[in-house]
């Protein structure tokens, strides 16, 4: 065997082992890692009417009611009906809204009011205090008052007598 | 061949400038949804009004605070005036009544009209029943006035409302 050839089966030799050097190494590095995780969504969102309550002084702004205040078994709505005695007469009624979830939330809009009190008997009218941009943290409750009242510059019965509202507040989640 | 060179074709094709475009503007798209979602709930406060079958005369009525006697630290007494136009036909007031404020302190407090009567109050609803015919009968565009002193609890803010004449809601103009 002469130098030419012994230094070729050393290239080849050391090659070889370069070649298993890099198989041993790769297969190290693609080794498996397994990481097991379980993510469990811990939000809750509920937002609902907890109570609504006719006034103590409705006795004596002319207002009684024709039927009790009440809230809907999911909280989602609260009814009142009010018989107004004479012009001038005025039904107030307390509700109180909670969050009983953990996210923050924000009330974006209130509708209903424009479009009740521009419906006849326009002087009987409606109100809520209630304002877009109101907050309702997590845990925590908020009270709004509802109004309603026949105008006292009444000086005759409005052809139509009863009149309806639905209030509506809708609350997204807070930034 | 063909084959090969029309399938590397259509696959050009795919990875055209324009679909490339669109995949973005769609990934784009689901993630602007994504962070647009948010958690809502809607309440309903649902209301009915119904204003009451009653009956309007064309009288009016203005009241005054003829003098505020103060208080003394538990009941105020105010003096009132009140002023009945009678723009209709010629009445005989059998019955009158109004609404004061809740916190009346009825013991204390006293109505005269024409000769003195008992009055009753209910709530706040104060009511004179006319015992004669002819105590209070004013007659068409007259004016039946009679003045009380009302006794209540301290810091009331006074007023009248509801007042009825026979039964007939009078106008209030003040």
């Amino acid at each position: 065997m002469n130098k030419k050839t012994k230094n070729k089966n050393l290239i080849l030799v050391i090659l070889l082992l370069l070649v298993v050097g890099l198989a041993i190494a790769y297969a190290t590095l693609t080794e498996t890692l397994t990481i097991n995780g379980t993510a469990n969504i811990t939000t809750e969102w509920d937002i609902k009417i907890t109570s609504i309550t006719a006034a103590a002084t409705n006795a004596t702004t002319g207002a009684t009611d024709a039927v009790a205040p009440s809230v809907a078994a999911d909280g989602l709505s609260a009814t009142f009906n009010v018989n107004l005695a004479y012009p001038g007469a005025t039904g107030t009624y307390t509700v109180v809204v909670a969050n009983e979830g953990n996210v923050d939330a924000v009330l974006s809009s209130v509708d209903g009011i424009s479009a009740a009190n521009a419906a006849m008997p326009t002087s009987v009218t409606y109100t809520i205090d209630a304002v877009a941009t109101d907050t309702l943290d997590a845990d925590s409750t908020k009270t709004y008052t509802v109004t309603v009242t026949w105008a006292a510059t009444d000086t005759s019965i409005p052809t139509t007598t009863t009149k309806t509202a639905t209030i509506t507040l809708n609350y997204t989640q807070a930034d | 061949m063909k084959r090969r060179i029309k399938k590397n074709k259509k696959n050009k094709n795919f990875l055209s400038l324009r679909n490339i475009v669109l995949i973005v503007f769609a990934i784009a798209f689901c993630l602007v949804g994504v962070a647009y979602a948010t958690l809502s709930q809607q309440l309903f406060i649902g209301g009915t009004s119904t204003i009451a079958d009653i009956q309007i005369s064309t009288d009016t009525v203005t009241w005054t605070k003829v003098y505020g006697w103060g208080g003394n630290g538990n009941n105020r007494y105010e003096q009132i005036k009140i002023d009945i136009e009678n723009n209709d036909e010629d009445t005989v007031i059998s019955e009158l009544s109004f609404d004061v404020p809740d916190t009346i302190i009825r013991n204390n407090s006293s109505v005269w009209i024409c000769e003195g009567q008992n009055f009753t109050v209910s709530g706040n609803t104060i009511t004179i029943v006319n015992p004669y015919e002819w105590f209070y009968t004013p007659a068409v565009k007259t004016v039946l006035s009679f003045e009380m002193q009302l006794c209540f609890e301290d810091d009331v803010d006074f007023y009248i409302d509801n007042l009825k004449v026979n039964g007939k809601l009078v106008t209030q103009i003040n």
